[in-house]
């Protein structure tokens, strides 16, 4: 270590070990022919040392620059001695020279930023700057020699250590990383500048500290590239006042919790204690001291009721809490025996991540598959698949004059499961009912779902008089069945092959016998649910054009309007108050309604009010119809998005061309 | 003693046949009125799908028969719909074509107005040419002010611009309030009016001027809109302020001109103030914040300006700056107050950094006494950074402001009074007693040994002769000496007291005929007008007044949902709710709360007459009728005052928040107001036992006669007090009591007498009968006036109330009717016997007076009396005849007339129960009446102890299960 040592051709480290410290320093000698270029000349201290390396390989006249990557007295306070002996140029970004003008000396700039980062030193050899920016220093810059390759790194790729080398060996990227944690200001800055390192070809790199990386350089670059750095940033990114201070903190946790565990369990934990919780929301509501004891003590109580495995569950909430509030982690947090724990549990959990993910791998596979034909509620096969199966099945049939059945089985209280219990129930009311059909079908029989909540019950072989008392068992079997939420009834609508006997058996006639049945099952409904219809004739039903609610307590009224509608096809129901007439809303799902202002009970902006609050019901015609139509009672109207009002007298032909116009162009 | 036993047999033969009669009328009458009702249904059937199918002939065959009922149900059929333009015009051709309408025309002129008023309704829905130029001849003739109102209306549905010449001159030297209904029924003609203009746009009389005033304001044309701006210039006052008024509605951008905005007359300011609210720009709020220190204009700008902010939500930074910038105080304070109605907007902001802005607007406000938002807020929040933040603020403020710690310690939650080191307030209800009233007490003693003296002086009176001997002896033992002669004077005084009790009765009983009479001429007169009254009429803007009902609760927890949900769903245009809850000490108030999911608001208060004081007024914007006021308990009386303090209507309606409303009872009982010219001041509804009906969340689902006998008889004597009493009395204005249960009264006459009789109001005195004293106070009011007044009583607004069903609670509630009648005619015995009040002084007062407060004295000894004759064999049979016919037959005769009455046209009863209603009409008079007179002699000796109050009635709610 006494003679400087040549890492390339014509390359030289001509640094001086320091025994003592853990900190080395190294300076470059670049020769080439005639010139010489020294790159971070090194301290005050080392100066004597690094003279008699440089002078044992070139003559100090011959040097025209010396190379600051950037101003740190470690990299170039010797500058001025240098001076007193050589005549160069000072080569640095502007931002360094600025700096370096500090210590005194009076030498030339040649700045990179104004040569396009490149100084040609002889004819042959060319040298590049990388532009670190703030890695440290705003001006900092590392040098790039294309013959060699090297690039000469300043302080990146440096590091402290006891056990000098001067070349790097296996252990290096690690104490090379815990130097960068704590002098480089963050990854954000890092990788950009890893990335272009990446982009060169570099065969050596040579840092100021440390040692010169020879082996897997890519290795090394790829380390720092992904490093997290900057550990005494904490940068303080979100004001904790804004986020409702602790309290609001230690609730962001608490609903962590409440998404993993059971919430009794979460709230028998401050039982006791004195952080108190709203026991409807669960929330923080009060304690007694300050907030940051509230924040250890919270974590505290949470170890010492439930164990460490809790606090690992919230692990990274936490972590990501304090580092974007800037508080301190909770003691809990701080034990040594948590970290153990929490790479072992991260070690299973990664596992167990892997294997679900397989797993849903696999599952999409087949649900792709069978989503073609199955439904995914009931497992059943679909619509789509019933309709190419059952045209096959009519050909069939009526070209060998068999007579079969089918039955369309339609759910009635879809909207008043959907209203009292939601969307969740009225799936699960469908699986069950899937289920209970399933359990109801004879030997041969089929069972299809149907778009919406209707099934499909195929009777391939069968008379008239069996097909009816199947419909009528799967009919009162459901209303008397015990297995659902609330009792539900089933609406059936029925048709039999013979009757479409001698008609040409074409792709028509399977629909249009859908369709038939599709028309009984409502008429079915209409006529008040729980019912199966197998007589109507095809052209009656059609004539049902929809179902509306009259609610007015004033009983002519409704005699009048209901024979006027009922003649133009609508089936029409009525109520003399608000309160039935909400239920008849619910129960009976009408398409248009019609209500008085003044009702008693509930009036009709009470009705409408509640209507609207059902996203199902709120599209439905809503007619207002009242003596009562004055400037508030219109501003009522128009801010419960009623459209029509009426004043009484009203002219029919009006009322029921609008009910007319908006049902049938639906 | 001219009556023979035969004469005495002829009375009662006489009488149990017209029981007997009686009975079968209501019979006969209930099978006609189901007749009638399919008949109805017969004419509605041809009208609607048969009537263009026949030949005249078929028609005629159909209809001569019943033309006013075929023309009756053409009209209510037109209420709610219109017939097609060819069945219309179809059946009007075939009306003429028979001259139907010349038939019809005759009645417009008989001398009852209400048959008048029947004629010119159907002709207005006739209008053929014929009904038209009649209708314009009578509007001419016509006296009367509200005949002319209906004249008016029917005109305008026909609808034909020739009459417009004659409206306009039927209003010139009208009354103001007929001009104002007038002229809201002829706008209504629109561009066939505007049509006619050119004609009376020159007029000079100021009634046209306000027509085209008024008319200006529902037709936009730009003539009309320069004779505006010309009428606001003019030097007519009124008319420039109508003018205003009506430019403001039509053109607010106009109306906001800096002309206006500066005017001198500060109604015309205020006018304009509120029209720059509407079309606001930029520059309004500046322009308009100088008029928060005009004191006529203050009130005006705050609320224009406050409209502003809720309208613009970004101008809440220009007024905030505005506010901290603000060196005047008093302008601070305005701005402070308009700032309040975003109060929470500056309350969520404490969480900043520099919350110090925030917290001086908050500490402003609160001193303002605003502070049921930070109240609601604080019991709301779950942020303890805030609540700990707004707490500081309140604290500073609370501490020298005994009003506002008073206001938090009632209404903040008690958490965080703890937090303020500070303890719950609980309102003391004060005591409330009636007073000893000394010269009451010894008045009624007087009168008390005046009526025990005067069987014994009539006795010596009539039997001078003998009499005079035994006083004549010189000594009593001469007198012991000859005891038959004593047993004998004691025996005859026994039997005449018994001649006397029989004088007694049939006087009573007679009086009662004669009320019976009287009100069967009101009821057809009631029966006329109502059948006039079309919906559609009584809907029409400005004809029916605005109404408060207002319905004082006290622990009424049981009921008070049912009774809210059925006085909110009321058939009326326009009236509001007003639930007192009179400090109750059950959950009546966050029931209510709850279930209407109320919030305490900041509400002005016109405090014209002194209560107990308000703690909170709630509202919920989805119920905008409805206002709940929490008070402490005062009394009945006492929440009805702040009921009419907190009302914002024309009309006050009180009820028990007990009974139920049926839902036209509204619309009923104010068409009384609509019949005459002389003013309205009070309409009482029918009252009806509830017992036994089937009630559902607030609707009368069905109408059952109730299983309790003792509520069965007090339907009967119901029945028999309203329909045959107070009918009667109003039919000659002199009714004097207006139930409590149910009645309205006009707003600016309570206010005007200091409201209802309260230790706290205007005349320091509590009262138990408070309803019939406030009737009696208005009726003097007007008298003393000489104003031409009506006090009427409606006889199908019914209003269904629960009665007692124990013995105990019914003779509480007798004896308290009875303390409170003798305590009303003592407070205003001026009135008795002064002719200078009228018939009032002379029939009603002197009527209460003798037949209830001193009667059941008489009435008592008498059956006492019975009693001993009785047992000691005086009775011979016409006696016996005699009493039977005065006291049990006449009663049941008076019962069995007043069950004809309340049938006649009301359908409320099924004809089983008709029967058994008949049944208990004659049993009542066997021991039921008798103890209520009993009760009364009872009433009248509390009357003369120590005031006991009010005495409790336990309310099983509507729907408790009725016992079998």
């Amino acid at each position: 270590m006494k003679k400087p040592i040549e890492i390339s051709k014509n390359i030289y480290w001509v640094g001086v070990y320091d025994q003592e410290s853990n900190i080395q320093c190294n300076p470059y000698l670049i020769i080439d022919g005639e010139q010489g270029i020294l790159i971070d000349p090194g301290s005050t201290i080392s100066f004597e040392e690094t003279l008699e390396k440089v002078t044992s390989l070139i003559s100090l006249d011959k040097i025209r620059h010396v190379v600051c990557c950037h101003q740190d007295p470690d990299v170039c306070s010797s500058l001025p001695l240098w001076e007193k002996r050589a005549e160069f140029e000072i080569v640095t970004h502007w931002r360094t020279a600025v700096i370096i003008k500090y210590y005194g000396h009076h030498s030339q700039y040649y700045l990179v930023n104004e040569h396009g980062y490149k100084l040609d030193f002889s004819q042959n050899r060319s040298l590049h700057f990388v532009h670190t920016p703030y890695l440290h220093f705003p001006g900092a810059v590392g040098v790039y020699d294309p013959s060699s390759r090297i690039f000469f790194s300043s302080d990146l790729f440096g590091a402290f250590s006891e056990n000098w080398d001067l070349w790097a060996g296996e252990n290096y990227i690690e104490t090379m990383k815990s130097f960068h944690e704590n002098y480089m200001p963050g990854n954000e800055i890092l990788r950009p500048v890893m990335e272009v390192l990446l982009g060169m070809d570099i065969s050596m790199i040579a840092p100021q500290h440390g040692s010169i990386i020879r082996e897997n350089v890519r290795g090394h670059i790829e380390a720092l590239r992904d490093l997290e750095c900057g550990s005494f940033l904490n940068p303080i990114k979100k004001e904790i006042s804004k986020s409702g201070g602790f309290t609001g903190l230690c609730n962001m946790v608490l609903k962590r919790y409440y998404s993993l565990y059971n919430k009794l369990e979460i709230v028998s934990i401050f039982e006791g204690s004195d952080i108190k919780l709203d026991p409807q929301t669960g929330m923080i509501v009060d304690f007694n001291c300050t907030g940051t004891e509230l924040w250890d003590r919270l974590f505290d109580r949470i170890v010492s009721q439930k164990g460490i495995g809790w606090i690992a569950a919230v692990e990274m909430l936490v972590e990501k809490t304090v580092k974007e509030y800037g508080v301190d982690y909770p003691n809990a947090f701080k034990s040594t025996i948590f970290n153990v724990e929490k790479l072992s549990e991260q070690l299973s959990q990664e596992n167990k991540r892997l294997k679900e993910a397989n797993e849903r791998l696999q599952n999409n596979l087949k649900e792709t598959e069978e989503k073609l034909i199955r439904c995914p509620l009931t497992n059943l096969h679909n619509e789509t698949f019933f309709q190419q199966y059952f045209q096959s099945e009519v050909q069939d049939a009526l070209l060998n004059h068999r007579n079969g059945s089918l039955l369309l089985i339609e759910l009635d209280n879809l909207t008043s499961l959907d209203l009292r219990y939601g969307k969740k129930v009225l799936n699960e009311t469908l699986k069950i009912l899937s289920y209970l059909l399933s359990e109801l079908k004879l030997g041969q029989d089929y069972i299809f779902k149907m778009e919406g909540p209707v099934f499909a019950y195929y009777i391939p072989e069968c008379s008239f008089e069996e097909s009816v008392a199947a419909a009528e068992r799967i009919r009162t079997s459901v209303a008397e069945s015990d297995l659902f939420i609330d009792k539900i009834t089933v609406s059936i609508g029925q048709i039999n092959f013979n009757e479409f006997y001698g008609e040409d058996p074409s792709q028509n006639s399977a629909l249009k016998m859908i369709d038939v049945a599709r028309l009984r099952s409502k008429t079915a409904k209409s006529k008040g649910a729980n019912l199966v219809c197998s007589q109507s004739s095809i052209s009656e039903s059609s004539h049902l054009q929809g179902k509306i609610l009259i609610i007015d307590s004033d009983s002519s009224f409704i005699n009048i309007l209901k024979a006027s509608l009922e003649t133009d096809g609508f089936s029409v129901l009525h109520s003399f108050d608000g309160e039935t007439g909400l239920g008849l809303i619910e129960s009976e799902s009408p398409d248009a309604i019609v209500a008085e202002v003044m009702l008693p009970k509930a009036d009709g902006f009470i009705i409408r009010e509640k209507i609207m609050a059902s996203s199902t019901l709120k599209k439905k015609l809503f007619i207002l119809v009242s003596h009562q139509k004055n400037e508030s009672s219109i501003k009522r109207a128009v801010s419960l998005k009623i459209e029509h009002y009426f004043r009484k007298p009203i002219v029919l032909a009006e009322l029921v061309g609008l009910i007319k116009n908006r049902l049938l162009s639906s | 003693m001219a009556i023979t036993f035969e004469i005495a047999l002829f009375i009662l033969y006489c009488l149990t046949g017209m029981c007997l009669f009686g009975t079968f009328v209501i019979i006969w009458n209930k099978m006609l009125f189901t007749r009638k009702q399919k008949m109805l249904d017969y004419y509605s059937d041809i009208i609607l799908n048969r009537f263009t199918k026949m030949s005249d002939e078929q028609r005629l065959l159909i209809i001569k028969k019943g033309m006013r009922d075929f023309l009756y149900r053409f009209i209510e059929l037109n209420q709610s719909i219109q017939l097609g333009l060819q069945e219309q015009k179809e059946i009007i051709r075939f009306i003429s074509k028979y001259q139907f309408d010349v038939k019809i025309s005759k009645g417009v002129r008989s001398l009852r107005r209400s048959k008048r008023i029947e004629s010119i309704v159907y002709l207005g829905n006739i209008s053929t040419d014929y009904a038209r130029m009649t209708l314009e001849k009578e509007l001419k003739r016509e006296k009367a002010f509200y005949v002319k109102l209906y004249l008016i209306n029917s005109l305008v549905e026909i609808g034909d611009s020739r009459s417009i010449p004659v409206l306009i001159s039927s209003l010139i030297g009208s009354p103001d309030w007929f001009l104002k209904k007038a002229n809201a029924l002829i706008v209504a003609l629109g561009h066939r009016l505007y049509q006619s203009l050119p004609v009376f746009i020159q007029h000079k009389s100021i009634e046209v001027k306000r027509l085209i005033i008024h008319f200006a304001s529902v037709y936009t044309a730009d003539d009309l809109k320069q004779y505006l701006v010309a009428m606001i210039d003019g030097d007519n006052e009124e008319l420039a302020l109508a003018a205003a008024s009506s430019l403001s509605i039509q053109y607010p951008h106009l109306m906001a001109d800096t002309r206006y905005v500066n005017a001198v007359d500060a109604r015309i300011r205020n006018l304009a103030i509120e029209a720059s609210a509407i079309v606001s720009d930029s520059s309004t709020i500046e322009r308009l914040i100088p008029f928060l220190n005009d004191p006529e204009s203050q009130q005006t700008t705050i609320t224009s300006l406050s409209r502003i902010l809720t309208a613009k939500p970004a101008t809440i930074h220009f007024f905030s700056e505005r506010f901290h910038q603000e060196k005047d105080q008093k302008l601070r304070k305005r701005l402070a107050q308009i700032l309040s109605v975003k109060l929470e907007f500056f309350i969520v902001r404490l969480l900043e950094r520099d919350r110090d802005p925030q917290k001086k607007l908050i500490k402003e406000v609160l001193s303002l006494g605003i502070c049921n938002e930070v109240i609601g807020f604080l019991n709301r929040n779950t942020n303890i950074e805030i609540e700990n933040e707004l707490l500081s603020v309140v604290k500073g403020v609370i501490d020298h402001n005994e009003t506002l710690l008073i206001e938090f310690r009632t209404y903040l939650d008690q958490r965080l009074l703890r937090k303020l080191n500070l303890t719950s307030f609980d309102i003391i209800a004060e005591k409330r007693e009636e007073k000893l009233e000394k010269s009451k007490i010894i008045t009624l003693y007087c009168l008390l040994i005046l009526i025990l003296l005067l069987g014994p002086t009539v006795y010596t009176l009539m039997n001078w002769d003998s009499v005079k001997n035994i006083i004549n002896q010189d000594s009593l033992t001469r007198l012991f000496q000859q005891p038959g002669l004593v047993i004998g004077h004691l025996k005859a005084y026994v039997v005449q007291f018994n001649y006397l009790l029989v004088y007694y009765s049939t006087s009573v009983n007679l009086s009662y005929l004669l009320l019976c009479i009287f009100s069967f001429l009101g009821l057809r007169k009631q029966i006329w007008e109502w059948r006039t009254k079309k919906i559609s009429y009584l809907f029409k803007k400005d004809i029916l007044p605005s109404i408060s009902v207002s319905a004082p609760a006290f622990n009424e927890e049981a009921n008070i949902i049912e009774s809210a949900n059925s006085l909110l769903n009321l058939s009326y245009p326009n009236y509001e709710l007003i639930l007192v809850n009179d400090g109750s000490k059950d959950q009546t108030l966050n029931r209510l709360i709850d279930y209407y999911q109320l919030e305490k608001v900041d509400y002005t208060i016109d405090g014209q007459l002194n209560t107990k004081p308000v703690l909170g007024i709630y509202k919920n914007d989805s119920f905008p009728k409805l206002v709940v006021v929490n008070k402490t308990n005062g009394g009945k009386a006492d929440s009805l005052n702040a009921g009419i303090n907190i009302s914002k209507m024309d009309y006050f309606c009180g009820i028990d928040a007990d009974s139920l409303l049926e839902p036209d009872a509204l619309l009923k009982i104010v068409t009384q107001f609509l019949d005459s010219d002389a003013e309205g001041v009070a309409v009482g509804g029918n009252i009806l036992p509830i017992n036994g009906c089937d009630v559902d969340k607030g609707m009368l689902t069905k109408i059952r006669l109730p299983k309790n006998h003792l509520a069965r008889f007090q339907t009967i004597e119901y029945l028999r007090a309203f329909l045959a009493g107070r009918l009667g009395w109003a039919y000659i204005n002199c009714l004097l009591i207006i139930s409590g249960a149910f009645g309205l009264f006009k707003k600016d006459r309570i206010i005007q007498v200091g409201g209802y009789l309260t230790s706290s109001g205007k005349l320091k005195k509590d009262t138990v009968g408070e309803d019939m004293e406030l009737v009696v106070r208005l009726s003097r009011l007007m008298k003393e006036k000489k104003t031409a007044y009506k006090i009427n009583y409606s006889y199908n607004a019914n209003c269904w109330t629960e009665v007692p069903e124990s013995l105990k609670i019914l003779s509480n509630q007798r004896d308290r009717w009875h303390r409170g009648l003798i305590d009303i005619l003592f407070f205003h015995r001026k009135i008795l016997f002064n002719p200078s009040y009228g018939s009032m002084g002379l029939f009603s007062m002197p009527y209460f007076l003798i037949f209830e407060i001193l009667g059941p004295l008489i009435e008592v000894q008498g059956y006492l009396m019975v009693l001993i004759a009785a047992i000691f064999g005086l009775i011979n049979a016409k006696l016996a005849i005699l009493l039977f016919v005065s006291t049990i037959l006449m009663g049941v005769f008076i019962s069995i007339f007043s069950l004809i009455i309340a049938e006649k046209e009301n359908e409320i009863f099924t004809m089983r129960e008709v029967f058994l209603m008949i049944a208990y009409a004659v049993l009542e008079n066997l021991g039921f009446r008798q103890t209520i007179s009993f009760w009364r002699v009872t009433g009248y000796f509390s009357a003369m102890k120590k005031p006991k109050g009010w005495g409790t009635m336990v309310r099983k709610g509507f729907g408790a299960p009725k016992p079998g």
